[in-house]
């Protein structure tokens, strides 16, 4: 089965925004709720891996890249997380890390 | 190749193959002495020369030379990928600096510009110590994560308003505005940053 793929820069934008649509343009917010979430929804559904690429952007902001994966962490759990999200980032590969602790991080508030 | 170049080498080569001839005539009269011989200086001298010390000579003087030359450019190889590594460092040392002190001049930020600016700050840094991690690996890997970590905290520290944190930094209008209690703690990192740097450069200068 084919797995699904999405770039932040060419299905987005290449200046990702805050964290929340109220705070400004293309946040995170605004990215799961028009294409991020259903594409992860469909990929968790059919058991294949939605894959991500960082790449092409001018840069992410802590908020973005928390409400993105700790949020996507905090809905579905870090196990559905891990198992369906494939994540690349050439430019900056430092990301990887942050973004695993975001997750590590956010899966505690999804146990709560 | 410039005549002082040349010039510099010539005068290397000579005083070289001078050293040695002296420590080669110097040893031999050591020798001499150690033996037990003594030594006496005869009216007569000996002009016979056997081609088999005279090819041993040459071959000794010139493996000698290309020994001292080899070393000699190997260490000067090295100094400069060490001097490299340091100037590079102390070039995002400044930077970094300097980066911050423009950004918190500022009263309102456009978060685009902050991330942009900080993406390129940690994407220098990153590919500076992995160029020390392939000719100069450090004792002490911890000093680079620690400094990455600095490096992020002013990324969390300008553009991280979790979920239910109020105050000292908000965002609006895709502007970032912070407070003074935000901004200090932003304003310490460049210290943390310099000592984290500094403490690489020692290391990489003893290598």
């Amino acid at each position: 089965m084919a797995d699904l793929n999405i770039s932040v820069s060419k299905d987005f934008s290449t200046t990702p925004g805050p964290r929340y649509i109220k705070e400004g343009d293309f946040s995170a917010e605004e990215f799961r709720k028009t294409i991020f979430d259903a594409k992860f929804k469909e990929a968790l559904s059919e058991n294949k891996k939605l894959i991500i690429d960082l790449d092409g952007t001018l840069g992410y902001g802590t908020s973005f890249l928390e409400e993105l994966f700790g949020g996507l962490t905090r809905e579905y759990g870090q196990e559905n997380v891990n198992k369906t999200l494939k994540i690349i980032s050439k430019e900056e590969e430092y990301l990887l890390d942050d973004i695993r602790g975001y997750i590590r991080d956010a899966n505690k508030g999804h146990e709560q | 190749m410039p005549t002082k170049v040349m010039n510099n080498k010539i005068i290397n080569f000579l005083f070289y193959l001078i050293l040695f001839s002296f420590g080669l005539w110097a040893g031999f009269y050591l020798l001499l002495l150690l033996i037990g011989n003594g030594i006496s200086v005869s009216k007569q001298v000996n002009l016979s020369l056997n081609p088999f010390d005279l090819i041993s000579l040459v071959v000794t003087i010139f493996l000698a030379v290309y020994v001292i030359k080899k070393l000699n450019k190997e260490s000067e190889a090295e100094r400069i990928e060490k001097d490299l590594l340091i100037e590079d460092l102390g070039n995002f040392k400044t930077e970094f600096g300097k980066e911050i002190i423009e950004i918190l001049k500022q009263s309102s930020l456009k978060l685009i510009f902050v991330n942009s600016r900080l993406k390129t700050l940690r994407m220098r840094f990153h590919s500076t110590t992995n160029l020390i991690e392939k000719y100069k690996p450090l004792n002490d890997p911890s000093v680079v994560a620690r400094l990455d970590t600095d490096i992020r905290d002013v990324r969390d520290l300008l553009t991280d308003n979790p979920e239910g944190a109020k105050g000292n930094l908000e965002i609006s209008g895709g502007r970032i505005s912070l407070e003074a209690e935000r901004k200090s703690q932003i304003e310490a990192i460049p210290n943390k940053v310099s000592e984290g740097i500094f403490q690489i450069i020692v290391e990489i200068n003893r290598k």
